[in-house]
């Protein structure tokens, strides 16, 4: 157990009488990289709001690093901890500046108000600003409003406002969704290079990119884990290819 | 011959005592009165007045319209009751005739009388009498509010000598509640004379009518150690059984005052909460879509009063159509004019239909006057529906209660068993879609906010029943909507339908405790620690993984 | 900042501070002569824009749209009121220490709540405390939960109703519906005097400078960016790590806290305070002074609030039945063609004559009603 990152135990979530997880349970390694798939409505966001706060489980536990339950946490406590959320489409501050927009997702000691109000950035907090921007390739634009960037930019730059939580762990929700073959193999390289030092939790349904990326995935499927393992496996796996097919009637269906 | 005789009793009853009739204290103070001295008039007033006889009340009736004089001097002085004049020659003469038996003493010149002229004082002394013989004369007046009004006078003054007026009143009357009156003033007069046994009756019988009026003198009863213990345990009997039925009459009527402001609110809140769920709109010029509402009423109830008085009554059935659709028209205006310039963008909307309420308030006050406006109801809607003793539950109410419930079927239906319905909830989860497949979303909206400014002017038609009409009336009662609509959430007519029922008894509830105001601002206190619970209202869609 | 900008600014601020006492002061056959009138209404636009920039900090920054500032206005108006009510002493027309109503009203001895304001140091505390803390008090139970958008503008709107009505109220002590008036001095010194009109005018107007260098440094700060990040997107800065509701209180405490000094500044100055100034209509007016001159610029909300009441005291005089019908239309009409107010319009005015090709700045997304999809 201890080096799990995430550990999900009997998880229900239920919304009027629609159950999104049931008794799910789900567990990640520290510096793994794992995609989660499943057809619409199976509960891939709900997993995610479930681990960064945004929805409270019904029943069951939701344990991060060794003993910390996040149940119990608030979404921006949770984020404190080393969580990081990138929203399927992209959530930027529109009327900051890119700079600004990576300076307040920087990691700090503190984020309360009195902090921000009297701190003012060192050249430490300068250069990470910096080197995030480069990493995400967003330098030339740091003093352009976000509002002003293309919606791959804005991907780019919510990658980079999460990086530069500097979470333990990062969740990712359709990264590529919406973006050109260049820009998705772009960001597929990033996320790669993140978990190098960290654990990424990425949902996808562009199955062309969770080949790129993936090595072990997890299938969802009505609230609950179809099947797991390395993704060759996965692939050939008779009940998920009976899931995809026999779902996609009824795909567009759910909402 | 034995009915005869009952009959002659019941007579002798109901008539002032033989032995008045010849009253000497009142022919002396017959005398007084010619004398000029306005204190002792007022006493012989009182003497002649308690002799309760009819006919020297009649007198009373005389001098009180200034038909009395006095004839003659020292021992010849009389005084007599004049009747018509006529000129005789120069002289002017008047039929005169005795004070008591009115017997004619023929004409006499008018000079020759000395006119006996009732002051305010003497006629302020006089009235008390002649109304208390009044009332008896009213328990036979053809109309049943009368005769249930004097019943109820009658009751309160307890003179033993009306039982049996009221009696033989009781035995003529055919209307239950002017019945019940009279039963009850039968008791009350009954409990107040009478021997022990009749007051345990009397005592009884009250506990059985759940008298409220015969509270103060059976409590009086239950505290006097001069009464028999089985008296007093009567009486006390009687007050806990009469207690017990105001409790329920309390209950009720809070009750039904609760559904009665609920609907209101209910009124008012649905059309804003339709507009809030399907579009996000939060329309704070609906309270002047209300007055607007309010106004067509107004003018209406005018045209008719003009051009078919007699047909007056039928106006409001007019007004409610009218009134939605000069809402709704405005509304359709509104929502085509600016409204839908500012979709998804809700505390700009809140600040442009604010701007669009003070320039609707304005104009209505520039045309119809800054003062109210005065909207009278129809007589099918005056008047009340007595339930059950002490609680008559006026028409109005139970007329808005009726439209509440009316609008709310309707909207129901409306949505969700008509395809204009399966269009507008269609919109509402996807706009694009929806125009992808041919439904015309401006359309919608259109119709969506048209059918909530029509709501809006219904609520304001029907609040010209129950309150005043000025050009503020909207101002009065938004906030309370929007009350309702946040404490219902978005989206679900349920939750607006379960937030007005609540707000309306809880407020009502505690109005007897706290007055209106503070009545008010517990509700507010109220709604804000319920939003702590369901920050979204009682009935919020939860998002699932929905990103802002 | 641009350099026009600070440039403009300081011109309005010499205007305001320096020029227009000085005015006062020169001989009124002077054509620079300001009057005595003219300078008691400027004290009063001054004490709105106090409040206004209070307002543009809440909602021009953090998007949080409060519908009853007029009760903060109030509550320090009338916390400043009853001091200068108990100065009067038996002064008063019924020559009791009591203030007036009270004689009126029957109430035989002062309440317990008046007693601390025969203090003035306690009552100039109490200026900024109280609204203050009433400000956290609701803001905590109303952003805890999560009250936001349209569902907190609401709530604060009745609050503004509740308290309009509780104020009215005699046996609340504080006058009724006839307020507080008939001040006599402030602080010792007689009010009646054009000197100590003079004197309140440019205490205003220095406030009004320190409520603006405070507004700027908040801005200016993390916790500014921080305010804007949350109009932006909350949900986004709630998985950042920060907490908005904090945020939230704070700005909403600073901004009830500004609004308390501005009432108390306007109550000797107008010479009477009364719940009216507190209502419905009063606390959403004030919205569109922040909105006119332009929310999420400082500058926006002080000339906003001084030019609207400004065209208020012109038409209310001249045409008064217009009034309302211009306001409904200034409503709209900002709305509808410059959500960013005149400063906003005149900058892209500015920039669009200079040719610069500038970032093209969105209209301020506000954030959404609800959870909900639709």
């Amino acid at each position: 157990m201890s080096d799990a990152i995430v550990y999900l135990e009997d998880v229900t979530v239920a919304y009027e009488g629609f159950k999104a997880l049931d008794r799910l349970n789900f567990y990640m390694d520290r510096r793994e990289l794992r995609v989660v798939i499943g057809p619409n409505g199976a509960g891939k966001t709900t997993l995610l709001d479930v681990i960064s706060g945004r929805v409270k489980p019904e029943h069951g536990r939701v344990i991060f690093g060794r003993s910390t339950d996040l149940t119990t946490l608030s979404e921006n406590q949770i984020a404190a901890l080393g969580i990081g959320r990138k929203f399927q489409t992209p959530s930027v501050f529109v009327n900051l500046t890119v700079w600004e927009n990576v300076e307040l997702s920087l990691r700090r000691p503190s984020k309360g108000v009195l902090s921000t109000l009297f701190d003012r950035d060192g050249a430490g907090e300068r250069d990470r600003i910096g080197a995030t921007l480069g990493t995400v390739g967003l330098g030339p634009k740091a003093d352009a409003l976000a509002g002003a960037l293309s919606h791959g930019e804005r991907q780019w730059l919510e990658i980079g406002m999460v990086m530069a939580q500097d979470p333990e762990l990062l969740l990712v929700d359709e990264p590529v969704a919406g973006l050109t073959d260049e820009e998705t193999a772009r960001t597929g390289e990033l996320l790669v290079d993140i978990a190098r030092d960290r654990s990424v939790l990425v949902i996808e349904h562009d199955m062309e990119f969770v080949r790129q990326i993936a090595r072990t995935v997890t299938v969802l499927h009505q609230g609950a884990v179809l099947c797991e393992g390395p993704r060759e496996q996965v692939q050939s796996d008779p009940r998920v290819l009976e899931v995809y097919l026999g779902q996609r009637k009824e795909t567009h269906a759910v909402r | 011959m034995k009915r005869l005789l009952v009959v002659l009793f019941v007579a002798w009853l109901a008539g002032p005592p033989a032995s008045h009739a010849q009253s000497p204290d009142a022919l002396k103070a017959l005398a007084e009165l010619a004398i000029d001295n306005a204190d002792k008039r007022e006493a012989a007033v009182a003497v002649i007045g308690s002799t309760k006889d009819p006919k020297w009340l009649e007198f009373l009736a005389a001098l009180r319209d200034g038909n009395v004089y006095a004839r003659g001097k020292g021992k010849d002085l009389a005084v007599v009751v004049g009747g018509a004049k006529s000129t005789k020659g120069d002289a002017e003469v008047i039929e005169i005739a005795t004070a008591y038996d009115r017997k004619p003493l023929g004409a006499v010149p008018l000079a020759s009388l000395v006119e006996i002229a009732a002051d305010r004082r003497l006629r302020i002394a006089i009235k008390p009498f002649l109304d208390a013989d009044e009332t008896r004369l009213q328990l036979a007046s053809p109309d049943p509010e009368a005769r249930r009004g004097a019943a109820v006078k009658l009751g309160h003054q307890a003179d033993a000598r009306a039982a049996a007026v009221v009696e033989a009143a009781i035995a003529r009357e055919t209307v239950p509640n002017v019945r019940h009156a009279l039963e009850e003033a039968l008791a009350m007069i009954r409990l107040a004379g009478g021997d022990a046994a009749v007051r345990i009756l009397a005592a009884q019988a009250l506990g059985g009518l759940h008298s409220s009026d015969a509270m103060p003198a059976l409590q009086r009863l239950a505290a006097d150690t001069a009464a028999t213990p089985a008296e007093r345990e009567a009486a006390r009997a009687a007050i806990r059984q009469i207690e017990r039925w105001g409790l329920l009459v309390r209950t009720v009527e809070t009750v039904f005052q609760g559904a009665s402001l609920a609907s209101i609110l209910l009124l008012m809140a649905l059309g804003l909460a339709i507009v809030f769920g399907l579009m996000g709109v939060i329309n704070m010029a609906h309270g002047e879509l209300m007055a607007l509402g309010a106004y067509s009423t107004f003018v209406v109830q005018n045209v008719f009063r003009a051009r078919w008085p007699e047909r007056f009554d039928a106006y409001f059935v007019v007004a409610l159509p009218v009134s939605f659709v000069v809402a709704a028209l405005v509304g359709i205006v509104l929502e085509r004019g600016v409204i839908r310039r500012l979709y998804g963008r809700p505390l700009e909307t809140l600040l442009l239909t604010w701007g669009a309420s003070l320039i609707i308030q304005q104009a209505l006050r520039l045309y119809f006057g800054a003062a109210n406006v005065d909207v009278s109801s129809p007589t099918w809607l005056s008047g009340g529906f007595a339930l059950m003793t002490g609680l008559t539950l006026p028409f109005n109410r139970i007329f808005i209660i009726g439209l509440a419930s009316v609008s709310v079927a309707a909207m129901y239906w409306l949505l969700f068993r008509t395809d204009t319905g399966l269009r507008i909830r269609a919109v509402t989860q996807n706009r694009t879609m929806s125009s992808c497949l041919g439904v015309r979303a401006g359309w919608v909206d259109a119709t969506t906010f048209a059918l909530g400014a029509g709501l809006a002017g219904l609520a304001g038609c029907a609040l010209t029943q129950i309150g005043n009409v000025g050009p503020s009336l909207g101002q009065n009662y938004i906030v309370d909507s929007f009350m309702v609509v946040v404490t219902g959430g978005v989206g679900k007519l349920l939750g607006t339908i379960l937030a007005a029922a609540g707000i309306g008894t809880l407020n009502k509830g505690i109005e007897p405790a706290l007055g209106a105001v503070f009545a008010k601002v517990a509700i507010l206190i109220a709604v804000i620690l319920f939003l702590q619970r369901r920050p979204a209202g009682l009935f919020a869609t939860r998002g699932r993984g929905a990103e802002a | 900042m641009l350099k026009p900008e600070r440039l403009g600014l300081l011109t309005v601020a010499l205007i305001l501070v320096v020029l227009l006492p000085l005015g006062n002061l020169l001989p009124p056959s002077s054509p620079l002569h300001v009057s005595n009138f003219t300078l008691n209404l400027f004290g009063k636009f001054l004490t709105y824009a106090i409040l206004a920039l209070g307002l543009d900090l809440l909602w021009g920054y953090a998007g949080v749209l409060s519908l009853g500032h007029g009760v903060f206005f109030g509550l320090g108006a009338y916390a400043m009121g009853m001091h200068l009510m108990l100065e009067i002493g038996s002064k008063s027309v019924y020559q009791s220490a009591l203030p007036d109503f009270m004689v009126w009203n029957q109430v035989k001895e002062l309440p317990l709540f008046w007693r601390p304001f025969y203090s003035a140091p306690f009552t100039l505390v109490a200026i900024v405390v109280v609204p203050a803390l009433f400000a956290l008090v609701f803001g905590f139970l109303a952003f805890r939960s999560r009250v936001r958008g349209v569902y907190l503008s609401i709530i604060t709107q009745a609050l503004a109703l509740s308290a309009w009505l509780v104020f009215n109220r005699n046996e609340m002590n504080l006058g009724g519906t006839n307020g507080l008036a008939d001040f006599k001095t402030v602080f010792g010194i007689p009010l009646n005097q054009p000197s100590t009109q003079r004197m309140l005018y440019v205490v205003t107007a220095l406030t009004l400078v320190a409520a603006w260098a405070l507004c700027r440094w908040i801005t200016q700060s993390r916790a500014g960016k921080v305010l804007v990040a949350i109009r932006d997107s909350e949900t986004r800065v709630l998985f950042s790590g920060y907490s908005p509701a904090s945020y939230k209180l704070f700005v909403f405490v600073v901004s009830a806290a500004l609004a308390g000094v501005a009432g108390a500044l306007y109550a000797p100055q107008v010479g009477i305070i009364t719940p009216a100034k507190m209502g419905v209509l009063p606390s959403i007016e004030m919205v569109v002074w922040v909105a006119a001159g332009g929310r999420g610029t400082l500058i926006g909300a002080v000339l906003g609030a001084i030019g609207v009441n400004w065209i208020q005291s012109w038409l209310t005089t001249s045409y008064p039945d217009v009034w309302l019908l211009f306001l409904g239309a200034l409503f709209m009409s900002v709305v509808l063609f410059i959500p960013d107010g005149v400063v906003g319009a005149l900058s892209r005015l500015a920039q669009r004559l200079r040719r610069r090709p500038a970032p093209r700045v969105e209209a301020p997304q506000l954030e959404r009603a609800t959870d909900s999809t639709a």
